[in-house]
């Protein structure tokens, strides 16, 4: 009797104990939001996730290494790292100038690479494997995926410092998504067959933006006709957030996913700034969370259902918490300047993002390349888009 | 768990005793060293559907992150809670210690 109440006097004393540590928690691992992102210049974390993309970008057995394991899972993750990394160093090179020629260094080995891959494996070697398994709806078949990520790296690089040798091909590969759009019945692309990815529509359509910004082109009426489409036809009529992928008939196949829905309102942001924070306000409300001052994001709002899929990743039940919208929730809380949002965000990538720092630079191991290099991005975002919000067609204005 | 508190000697009175937790609290310090020291930190990119290492097979290298990710909960979660737990029952022994000792009759000689 002695020893039951002992175990029942323990029990109580534990429960106590923890509801003490757990909301006490966050605060071993909260730090200044400055810590991650800063307005100018680069922070402590954007300095040491590149530091070790650099160190990877120099050190081609431990690229290698690393893309194999990424490989193994999905193919598409290369590629989206090498977009990621061009895209963070792009604006790295504006918030640290003195850096810039090793930026510019990495953005045309990386450019250069991928599109020597492209050009000798063909579009799949970046594709997962079911791509090859159907036909595409419109011929010839090409992946918006990869076009529109292409053209945004090139843009993105000229952006920072003009290369005329990527000039053509940046407008070589405007005119096939332009060819592309104006032979679809629907102003609708394939990624892969009959599958359309709203994350692919926004990027190619910012890559179009940032052609028309250095090059003085003008492709205001295509993106306004996509926008007005988007607004009619892609709208998850519960939530009013913006489907995920769906078919060439607009048939939503995923719902609206937080791996693709934060990304994409970052991307609207110089496409329809109204429209951009509308999503961000509905998807912070719908898919984030802030628990016991941690942050993190859900896949699908309550009133959709689907599985845990390679985009979302596995999904952590009660909470219901998708390592994958929960990363590129860094992106829009980014973008968008939610501090308590990103604070928490971070603090939980401190707590379960499991982070290892060898020679400068930071990984987190429970991440992956394009996962830390989606990082790397929300973490140095900002001055590119900046130069286009704020300066429309500078070549016509000249 | 009764094991373990059965091999002790019996604490007087009704209190456990914190020595207890703190020995589990050691304990769950001694398995997360092991595993860091056994470099089963990089297993859990199992968390965001990546392989670990590609020289291990799928549902091995998934194990051995799953295991990582419970040994630092444990830890992290478990190890302080077991030390605030035992600074509860120190503090709890004083006061029935206390009022003990100022319930004893006291001489009137």
């Amino acid at each position: 009797m002695q020893r039951l109440k002992r175990i029942v006097i323990a029990l109580v004393v534990l429960a106590v104990a923890g509801t003490i540590w757990i909301p006490c928690l966050h605060l071993v691992y909260a730090r200044p939001v400055t810590q991650f992102r800063q307005p100018e210049g680069l922070s402590p974390k954007a300095k040491q996730l590149a530091g070790r993309h650099l160190q990877m970008w120099t050190d081609p057995a431990t690229r290698q290494k690393e893309l194999d394991r990424m490989r193994a899972s999905n193919a598409e993750w290369d590629f989206m790292g090498r977009s990621f990394l061009v895209w963070s160093l792009a604006n790295m090179g504006v918030r640290d100038p003195a850096s810039k020629s090793v930026y510019l260094k990495t953005i045309d080995e990386i450019i250069d690479e991928t599109l020597r891959l492209e050009k000798e494996k063909g579009m799949y070697f970046f594709l997962m494997s079911y791509a090859s398994a159907s036909k595409y709806v419109m011929k010839p078949e090409r992946s918006l995926f990869l076009d529109g990520e292409i053209a945004l790296m090139l843009a993105s690089r000229r952006m920072l410092e003009e290369k005329p040798e990527y000039k053509s091909l940046l407008t070589e590969r405007i005119n096939i998504i332009t060819d592309e759009f104006s032979r679809s019945p629907h102003l609708v692309l394939e990624s892969y067959p009959d599958e359309c990815w709203m994350f692919d529509h926004c990027l190619a359509l910012d890559a179009l933006k940032m052609a028309d910004y250095l090059d003085g082109s003008d492709h205001s009426k295509l993106i306004r006709d996509w926008i007005a489409m988007a607004k009619q036809k892609l709208i998850d009529s519960q939530s009013g957030l913006l489907v995920s992928s769906f078919t060439t008939d607009y048939i939503p196949l995923g719902g609206p996913q937080g791996s693709s829905l934060w990304m994409v309102a970052h991307a609207l942001q110089i496409l329809d700034a109204d429209f951009a924070r509308d999503q961000y306000t509905r998807a912070r409300r719908e898919l984030g969370e802030i628990t016991c001052g941690f942050g993190y994001a859900h896949e699908w709002p309550a009133s959709w259902k689907g599985p845990a899929n390679i985009d979302s990743g596995p999904i952590i039940p009660v909470f219901n918490i998708s390592a994958g919208s929960s990363g590129m929730a860094f992106i829009g809380a980014s973008a968008f300047e939610d501090e308590p949002f990103l604070k928490s965000l971070n603090s939980t990538l401190d707590f379960v993002g499991f982070p290892t720092r060898k020679a400068g630079g930071l990984k987190y191991c429970a991440s992956n390349q394009v996962g830390d290099a989606a990082l790397l991005y929300a973490s140095t975002l900002g001055p590119l888009w900046e130069k286009i919000k704020t300066h429309d067609h500078p070549r016509t204005k000249l | 768990m009764s094991k373990f508190f059965s091999r002790r000697p019996r604490p007087n009175g009704p209190l456990p005793s914190a020595g207890y937790f703190l020995e589990w609290a050691g304990l769950l310090l001694a398995l997360f060293l092991i595993a860091n020291i056994a470099g089963m930190r990089p297993f859990t990119s199992v968390l965001n559907g990546t392989v670990g290492s590609t020289n291990l097979d799928w549902q091995t290298a998934s194990f051995l992150g799953a295991a990582y990710v419970m040994v630092y909960l444990a830890f992290v979660l478990g190890a302080p809670t077991l030390i605030i737990a035992a600074g509860i029952l120190t503090l709890w022994r004083k006061l029935a210690r206390n009022k003990e000792s100022n319930d004893e009759p006291k001489s009137t000689a």
